[in-house]
């Protein structure tokens, strides 16, 4: 494939693409930018080829994962030294700054709370609409690894999200019976 | 993928996600023209990172290589000596034929045969200055004196008449 056809592809795929990186970083907005940043230049020295084996969408977002990956590990390597102070730049959320309902707020809560590999099925199969089979190659696992992690993610994330609206509504209940237990 | 009511809800707040995240994306152009203002400078200086370690390494392995052999050899006319009087150990190691086997023999008993090597190399020890002690009538006065030599000596400095008048 030419870099120009590439180039017209990438495009197509770019918010998707974010969205995929922002839910490698943790949404991490500026992680997540220098994240994809890394891809294009991967792409653009040859580091990573297209070859045709697969969707072009499965193979950027195999590449986007390992490259979050090694972000990760080296931004784990310069937090560890005692002057590298860079740390805070990436700290911001911005997700933060939008306006969001509280449901919103407790779902993405609960999904900071799963771990990795669920997280990212699910993401996969609900935000990025793959096939369980597409994830899997995405994640490097076999399709059977990708469905535990499917079922038992969505399985928390259902107990994380009913058991945040009960607390939740104890909590606005007494709120509201403050006055009558006093 | 067919979804069932608690999966419809997932996807509803996934949707909602995806769309707060849509609106802080960056320009596609932005980062792709930083990828290619990035690409030069930054695989010069990762490959020569990459060369320099390499040759770094290189360099350590090949001094303690040298630091480790040249601490081992013994001086090479002491060696030349040795050699030619094998010792048990010498003659297993030469023995083994199987050089996997001959390696793993040698690094045990290095330090066996350096043991046994010393004492030999001590007893044919020579000074250094040894030969200035040396004269050139060496040979002469390690000689056994040979007879009428003298005679014949002293006749050399007679007048030829008197030898002459002795024939």
């Amino acid at each position: 494939m030419q870099i120009s056809e590439l180039k017209a592809e990438l495009e197509k795929l770019h918010d998707s693409s974010f969205g995929w990186a922002l839910s490698c970083c943790r949404h991490d907005a500026a992680e997540a930018e220098e994240v994809l940043q890394t891809v294009y230049l991967k792409i653009l020295e040859g580091k990573a080829r297209y070859g045709g084996e697969s969707k072009l969408k499965t193979w950027l977002f195999a590449v986007i994962r390992k490259t979050a990956a090694s972000e990760r590990r080296r931004r784990l390597l310069r937090m560890m030294k005692p002057l590298g102070g860079t740390a805070a730049v990436f700290n911001s959320e911005p997700a933060a700054a939008l306006e969001r309902s509280d449901l919103q707020r407790r779902f993405q809560e609960a999904l900071k709370c799963l771990p990795r590999r669920q997280r990212e099925t699910l993401h996969l199969v609900f935000y990025q609409d793959l096939s369980l089979r597409e994830a899997a190659q995405v994640m490097g696992i076999s399709i059977g690894s990708a469905r535990r992690h499917y079922e038992r993610g969505k399985e928390r994330l259902r107990e994380a999200l009913d058991g945040k609206e009960s607390q939740y509504a104890v909590g606005w209940r007494r709120k509201e019976n403050s006055g009558a237990v006093l | 993928m067919q979804l069932a009511g608690g999966e419809k809800k997932i996807q509803a707040l996934f949707c909602e996600l995806s769309r707060a995240d849509q609106s802080i994306t960056p320009r596609f152009e932005k980062l792709w023209n930083r990828a290619q203002t990035t690409n030069p400078v930054r695989s010069f200086s990762r490959s020569v990172a990459i060369i320099a370690a390499g040759v770094a390494v290189a360099v350590a392995c090949s001094m303690a290589l040298w630091l480790r052999f040249k601490s081992v050899e013994t001086p090479p006319s002491v060696v030349k000596k040795t050699e030619s009087i094998s010792t048990p150990v010498e003659q297993k190691i030469l023995v083994a034929s199987n050089p996997k086997k001959q390696k793993r023999v040698t690094r045990q008993k290095k330090s066996k045969l350096v043991v046994t090597r010393e004492p030999i190399a001590l007893s044919r020890w020579q000074s250094p200055t040894a030969i200035l002690m040396e004269s050139p009538s060496n040979a002469l006065l390690k000689m056994p004196p040979q007879l009428d030599q003298s005679v014949r000596e002293l006749e050399s400095f007679l007048p030829t008449e008197v030898k002459e008048t002795k024939q």
